[in-house]
């Protein structure tokens, strides 16, 4: 049998006011599917273009399912508090978890996937911008049993 | 929106493996204006004749004018087995995380392969063949 994988991307740009409180007041960058559909990240490319004002902390950039805890991507630190007092235009990439756990009876089924920190930041300058755009594959729930 | 995946394949021959180190060699082309390219795998297969190179190394993916490595470790294994030929399969996908340099702007950029080492020997009938699967990402989505 041969199946065409169904690959889409999504992307969000999130300005200072979110980033404070995002680990907090979690972004979704990626809607619910649809019934009978998983949404299953690969890869996530990030750009932080920041004023002289550092943040408080360099902070890991974290994908989760709605409703779940557990971080869908690599550890990746954005280094939010690097070069104080100096602009930052910065780019990272992640790839997917080398695997993903889900708790018991956790169903990811049309589930919309987070955006968060893996912890509180602030300061920062007004006119910041994390621009984030995540790869992602649509499996059908079906395949999985759902 | 529908993600944009493309392959790119290249064959290097002996003469270029030997200069590879210092002459990193165009694996995906720029893809244009308003694009950044993100790998997501890469396939290589090593054929060699009786001749072993110097070392084995690891094969490398970086931005044209950023030395950043954006793939895992692949080691190819040209020294292995001297006085036999060799023709062996090797896969590796993208780097766990990578973050570049500040002010790296990586839109419209191509991605060359080059080695961790210098190497020198093998034979001049030599192929190593590379595939790599890559994202082509909207600039765009990062305000470039």
């Amino acid at each position: 049998m041969i199946v065409s994988g169904d690959l889409r991307r999504e992307a969000v740009e999130l300005t200072n006011a979110q980033l404070i409180i995002l680990a907090a007041t979690p972004v979704e960058i990626i809607p619910a599917p649809g019934a009978g559909l998983v949404a299953v990240p690969l890869q996530l490319i990030a750009r932080l273009t920041r004023g002289t004002t550092a943040y408080s902390a360099n902070r890991d950039l974290r994908l989760e399912y709605v409703g779940s805890a557990t971080n869908l991507i690599q550890t990746l630190s954005i280094l939010f508090a690097d070069g104080a007092a100096a602009t930052r235009d910065q780019i990272f990439h992640a790839l997917r978890a080398s695997s993903f756990s889900g708790g018991a009876a956790f169903n990811p089924s049309n589930l919309a996937i987070e955006l968060t920190l893996s912890s509180d930041i602030n300061n920062g300058n007004a006119s910041d911008l994390l621009r984030v755009s995540v790869l992602y594959e649509i499996v059908p729930a079906s395949a999985l049993g759902y | 929106m529908t993600g944009d995946v493309r392959a790119a394949t290249l064959d290097l021959t002996n003469a270029q493996l030997i200069a590879l180190f210092g002459t990193p060699v165009e694996m995906i082309p720029a893809a244009g204006a308003g694009t950044v390219i993100v790998p997501i795998a890469v396939v290589a297969r090593l054929v060699r004749g009786t001749t072993a190179y110097s070392a084995s190394t690891n094969l490398i993916l970086v931005y044209a004018t950023d030395a950043t490595t954006l793939n895992n470790t692949i080691s190819v294994l040209f020294a292995n087995g001297p006085g036999g030929v060799l023709d062996q399969l090797f896969h590796g996908r993208r780097a766990t995380t990578y973050t570049g340099p500040n002010n790296f702007n990586p839109s419209n950029r191509a991605v060359n392969i080059t080695l961790a080492v210098d190497i020198n020997a093998g034979g001049a009938d030599d192929l190593l063949r590379v595939n790599v699967l890559y994202e082509v990402v909207p600039a765009a989505a990062l305000g470039y």
